[in-house]
């Protein structure tokens, strides 16, 4: 068995010189596939499931209106009702004309051609609530709508 | 009385680069969500448009109701059905009517949004079905591979004809 020497020879260290460049180009990929978040909810909503959704593909010509339940660290101040959220505050329904007016003066004129307001509603809203603010926004002239949802499994 | 002295300079020491970006990553993993928004799209009807004068136009015959109650169900021309039957009704009854049918939603103040959520995902999926249908007997493909002109000319031939009554209970509607 005198076939195979042993020689001793000492392993290389691991060379890391690379791994920051890999690292940066996983936070590059993060930094373009997701978004930073614009508002704190103030209300907690969960949408409902559907099939027939559509993305919406432009981001500068959506406008959010939040529709839920005051989140729970907020129950203590604005109670336990629906409430509809316009951009950081809670908002009334005459509120909305003004929020999707003011909206719209914001965006650029090719954006206001296809302005759509997504209507983040909890599914266990009350459609009272849902058609008053579909009236605010017929006011308003955003005629464009989306009932943000989830894709059933 | 100046000695330069040669004497290397040594490389710059690189290895708390990765932790630099590890903690940028991280940041942003923390601050960034990556939800993707999307949406049942549905057009609403122009503020000033009388929707009495429209209704007259439509005899009964080619009017479908639909209806939810208070209690979250569903009510198709007075008689109870399924949700999960309605793709189906709509699709004959457009089928069947052609361009002068009418679908009329009217939602309980008091129902639920999930369910006239579900109902409008159905009537989308119905009209989906239809110009499909459509875009496939008169170019050969399916409606969301047809040119924005093509588009243009199944959504004349097949129409989205839906009222939408606005009762928020306060003008004394239905309880």
């Amino acid at each position: 068995m005198s076939m195979f020497h042993r020689k001793e020879h000492i392993v290389p260290g691991l060379n890391t010189a690379s791994l920051p460049d890999l690292i940066f180009s996983v936070l590059f990929f993060f930094m373009i596939v997701t978004h930073m978040r614009k508002v704190v909810l103030k209300v907690q909503y969960k949408v409902p499931q559907g099939t027939e959704l559509t993305r919406l593909t432009k981001k500068s010509a959506v406008s959010n209106i939040y529709i839920g339940k005051p989140s729970r660290d907020m129950q203590a101040t604005a109670g336990n009702t629906t409430r509809i959220q316009l951009n950081d505050k809670y908002a009334s329904v005459s509120d909305v004309i003004d929020y999707v007016s003011a909206e719209k003066n914001r965006m650029s004129p090719e954006d206001q051609q296809q302005m759509t307001v997504s209507i983040k509603a909890d599914k266990n809203t009350r459609m009272n609530v849902i058609t008053d603010v579909k009236q605010a926004l017929r006011q308003a002239k955003a005629l464009r709508i989306s009932y943000s949802a989830v894709e059933r499994k | 009385m100046f000695h330069h002295f040669s004497h290397n300079v040594p490389g710059l020491n690189t290895t708390s680069t990765a932790d630099i970006s590890f903690m940028l990553l991280i940041f942003f993993l923390v601050t960034t969500s990556m939800d993707v928004d999307k949406g049942l799209s549905r057009q609403l009807p122009p503020p000033e448009l009388k929707k009495e004068s429209e209704q007259t136009n439509v005899s009964k015959s080619n009017l479908m109701t639909l209806q939810i109650t208070s209690d979250n169900r569903l009510l198709v021309d007075d008689q109870p059905a399924d949700i999960s039957k309605l793709r189906n009704r709509i699709e004959e009854f457009v089928h069947s009517r052609g361009k002068r049918h009418l679908i009329s939603i009217k939602a309980d103040p008091n129902s639920n949004y999930n369910t006239y959520f579900q109902i409008q995902n159905e009537i989308v999926a119905a009209y989906n079905v239809i110009r499909n249908q459509c875009a496939i007997q008169k170019y050969g493909r399916r409606y969301d591979l047809c040119s924005q002109d093509e588009k243009e000319i199944i959504k004349d031939l097949c129409p989205q004809r839906i009222a939408e009554d606005y009762n928020t209970g306060e003008e004394g509607g239905t309880k």
